[in-house]
């Protein structure tokens, strides 16, 4: 199946510092994609990349299957976007706002907009900058979803709200995939949000991919080994940080431990902690 | 997507501009109810343009532009399917659309009430809307452009403004001449029949200069520079950018406004009118008014021909100044430190006044001051004394023929272009007299192979126009081998075709030349006792031998950064035979010595040696 998103070795520089640094990233379609990183790791980056607000120094970036060099008007129209900061006209409403954005989208559902707007329970005659935080961060999914795209990118959109509000972002973004089985990458460093939605997950750390695959796999694969006595790695494992190690889920099952040792699952909290952590317990270089 | 765009910018924009234009409309039709047309229904246009038309270029192009990059709106934009150039495009369009409006509503106005109380061509209507709608374009272009600038367009403003007052009052820059402020000039309600196609090219260039540079800002590294600029000045830029106004307008404040001299004038005395030249010339007791009078009109005859021959097209004005403490043969031009003008001082009532030098020595100080001085200096002098020269002498046959005896006895071996490209040294070597019948051989020679035609055409290119008294004169430098070049002519040709006709008039005037006597003069700088001291010793003998030569040695002490020295500067001891200068130097002294002698059968003062010494 062709990849929605592909980022292969991508980076970009800013200045001296490297926010990507040979960045590989896939999303399937149909995925719901839960990109998670630290402040700073990379993920506002590889976002913007994709919407083509930013362009990668290096590297292939591949949208749709093709490979792009510039993301183009055509391939804008397939993206929905929320950002982690709404830059609305603070003059128009939420009813202007979609009249406006109808006017770039010629699949633009204007029904489907008035519905997400009821649903989402965000006032369509209010001008933006009188909306709170989190209806705005509502108003831009509907704005994302209106117009029915096959890929949508979310940078941190819940950041910000309140509980509830995170919980009907997150409740209408899995609906809205699993009825018309959208592509989502969304970036978070929220580990329970992204737990509750995404199928699969990408942890990004100092711009690399530490690991991406099916949610599953990773708290499978990914357990914490203590021992009284020093213990040697065996082999097919890899220290992710401390005593946290990672082998695939078969060689956890098949590995016989000697007296003492005990192995215990981790929540993807814990996971994402000792991936993105980078204290002196790290992974030897 | 156009379409959308321009909806959300009339209804962003619709209310701030529909102030706008009512503003607009009151102090037109105010301008109109006071009846200000001045004589033309055109005339209110200009004041309307230069004051409500910049106000409009400028209100529009920051609620365009600065509004929506300040309050970062242009990133909810960017996420939208729409290619930046066609944002920049439409707030572009819909911004000179928008400042042209009210503009072209005035001009529609005036051209109404003009129907009926004067002729109304086409033509006329296509100058001022031309002029009108390129200058605003061009206002509009630069406001957009200065709006891209983010946080940095105040500071441009202001330093825009800053510039164009300290230019035009300190450094007194002609500003009305740049070609935007030309074609919204105070005849643009007046000319009807010229197209200012130079202004409006330059000022049409300058606005899309203007529009590359926002679009470059705009499309630059996916819009971060325009967003970065559009962020919020930190507090160093801020104090950066007070003492840099600070600085700015404190540099302008001590240094004093550029004087702007007179232009002489006589108050008492003779004067005489030809044409767009005037002459003016002192009478004195030994010389009264009527010869006075002759001389005015004589001079004025002389300058106004010469005017027109070479297409000067600027009035000139002269000043003749009897001198009885001159000789027949030498000129000089005053000083003037407080005015402007040309003031030469001759022998005017000398009966023995060499009238054929004085023309020539009219025009060329009339040349110096038109060219700034220019024509006096390399690579420009020897056209220019050539030209003068030989313009003088064709007025009278027997001149050229005493010309050339001059020349072919200076250049025995001939001349190369090195010569005449050190034309300085040149005339050092030869003297004054003598270097002018050269230059004037040299533009004979040009005559003869590009024809007096293709002269003057080369003449007015290289010196009828008048250089710009400002630092623009410093990249104004006419050189006369490039004007030679474009007629297919090199320096090196023009020496070999001058050595020719040198050869040529050697022959043709040997009986004059044979009675010149062959000369050796020599110095030497001579120690005195201890050494340090010395003292310059001179001498001049002819061959056949004859007692009682009488010369003239003419020297100045030369200062590390002397480089030209005037003859009317050197002093002057005449001697006989041989002599000491009635002056000792020390030890490492530098200067130069010439031994001149006026020679009977040349009509002339030759130099007949030249030398710069040092004392070691």
């Amino acid at each position: 199946m062709t990849p929605t998103v592909r980022l292969a070795q991508v980076s970009r520089r800013f200045g001296k510092t490297a926010a990507l640094d040979g960045l590989d990233l896939e999303v399937e379609p149909g995925q719901i994609y839960g990109f998670l990183g630290r402040n700073g790791a990379g993920k506002t980056t590889t976002l913007r990349i994709l919407m083509g607000l930013l362009r990668a120094d290096a590297g292939e970036v591949s949208l749709f299957g093709q490979s792009v060099r510039r993301v183009t008007v055509a391939m804008k129209r397939r993206i929905g976007h929320v950002s982690q900061e709404q830059n609305f006209y603070p003059w128009m409403t939420a009813k202007q706002l979609g009249h406006f954005v109808a006017g770039f989208y010629p699949t633009w559902d204007a029904p489907e907009f008035e519905r997400l707007l009821a649903v989402l329970d965000v006032p369509s005659t209010r001008r933006a900058a009188e909306l709170s935080g989190g209806t705005r961060a509502k108003l831009a999914l509907a704005l994302a979803f209106a117009p029915h795209p096959a890929l949508v990118l979310l940078d941190e959109p819940t950041a910000g709200l309140d509980p509830v509000a995170r919980r009907e972002f997150n409740d209408l973004l899995a609906d809205r995939v699993r009825a018309e089985g959208t592509t989502v990458l969304f970036s978070s460093h929220l580990v329970a949000e992204v737990e509750h939605v995404a199928s699969h997950v990408g942890v990004i750390q100092a711009g690399r991919m530490r690991f991406q695959g099916a949610l599953g796999t990773l708290t499978s694969s990914v357990r914490q080994v203590c021992s009284a006595a020093p213990l040697g790695l065996p082999a097919g494992f890899e220290i992710v940080r401390g005593d946290v190690w990672r082998a695939p889920a078969e060689l956890w099952l098949s590995t016989a431990w000697p007296p003492g040792v005990q192995v215990s699952a981790l929540g993807l909290e814990d996971i994402f902690l000792a991936f993105a952590r980078t204290d002196s317990r790290g992974p030897p270089p | 997507m156009t379409r959308a765009l321009l909806r959300k910018e009339l209804r962003e924009h619709g209310v701030v501009l529909g102030a706008l234009y009512l503003l607009q409309a009151l102090v037109f039709l105010g301008q109109r109810w006071r009846g200000d047309d001045g004589g033309g229904a055109f005339v209110p246009l200009r004041p309307f343009v230069l004051s409500m038309g910049a106000l409009g270029a400028l209100v529009v192009s920051n609620r365009l532009v600065v509004r929506e990059y300040a309050g970062r709106t242009q990133l909810f934009l960017e996420t939208l399917p729409v290619a930046r150039w066609r944002v920049a495009l439409v707030k572009f369009s819909l911004g000179a659309a928008a400042a042209l409006l009210p503009v072209a509503l005035a001009f529609v106005s005036c051209a109404l009430s003009a129907r009926g109380t004067e002729p109304v061509t086409a033509r006329y209507l296509a100058i001022v809307g031309a002029r009108t709608g390129v200058a605003m374009l061009v206002v509009f272009a630069f406001a957009f452009m200065a709006g891209m600038l983010g946080r940095y367009r105040l500071g441009l403003w202001l330093m825009l403004l800053l510039t164009a007052f300290t230019l035009e009052e300190k450094a007194k820059l002609p500003l009305r001449q740049v070609a935007l402020l030309r074609l919204l000039g105070e005849d643009l309600p007046f000319e009807r029949h010229v197209f200012p196609v130079e202004a409006l090219w330059a000022a049409g260039a300058f606005g899309l200069g203007c529009l590359a540079v926002a679009a470059a800002l705009a499309l630059a590294r996916e819009g971060a520079v325009a967003t970065f600029l559009a962020q919020r000045m930190t507090s160093r830029e801020k104090v950066f950018f007070v003492g840099l106004s600070f600085a700015y307008v404190g540099m302008w404040a001590v240094i004093d406004a550029r004087e702007v001299r007179p232009t002489f004038d006589l108050v008492d005395g003779r004067r005489a009118q030809v044409g767009r030249s005037t002459v003016g010339v002192a009478p004195s007791q030994a010389w009264r008014a009527a010869p006075a009078q002759q001389a005015a009109d004589r001079a004025a005859q002389l300058l106004e021909s010469f005017r027109e021959w070479l297409g000067i097209d600027a009035s000139v004005r002269l000043f003749l100044l009897p001198s009885q403490e001159l000789d027949p043969d030498v000129f000089l031009r005053a000083g003037l430190p407080k005015t402007d003008g040309v003031v030469i001082q001759a022998a005017l009532a000398d009966p023995a006044l060499d009238v054929q030098a004085m023309d020539a020595f009219i025009l060329g100080e009339y040349l110096n001051w038109y060219s700034r001085e220019r024509a006096a200096r390399e690579p420009m002098a020897w056209f220019a004394q050539g030209l003068v020269r030989w313009w003088v002498d064709r007025r009278t046959p027997g001149f050229l023929q005493l010309d050339h005896a001059r020349a072919a006895f200076a250049l025995p071996h001939g001349l190369t272009a090195r010569d005449i490209r050190q034309w300085a040294t040149t005339q050092e070597r030869l003297g004054e007299c003598v270097s002018a019948a050269v230059a004037e051989r040299l533009t004979e020679t040009l005559v003869d192979r590009l024809g007096e035609a293709r002269l003057r055409l080369g003449a007015q290119k290289a010196l009828a126009q008048r250089p710009p008294d400002d630092v623009r004169g410093t990249w104004t430098n006419p050189d006369p081998e490039r004007v030679l070049g474009e007629a297919g002519l090199t320096l090196d040709e023009l020496a070999a075709a001058a050595g020719g006709a040198l050869d040529a008039d050697r022959a043709a005037q040997s009986a004059a030349l044979a009675g010149v006597p062959h000369w050796d003069a020599g110095f030497e700088v001579a120690p005195l006792e201890g050494g340090n001291v010395f003292e310059l010793r001179h001498h001049l003998a002819a061959t056949p031998p004859a007692e009682g030569v009488a010369y003239s040695v003419r020297y100045q002490l030369l200062g590390p950064w002397t480089t030209w020295v005037p003859r009317s500067a050197m002093a002057r001891y005449d001697s006989t035979d041989h002599g000491v200068l009635p002056l000792t130097v020390d030890r490492g002294s530098r200067g130069l010595l010439c031994i001149e002698r006026f020679e009977p059968a040349l009509q002339c003062t030759v130099r007949l040696l030249a030398q710069r010494w040092e004392a070691r």
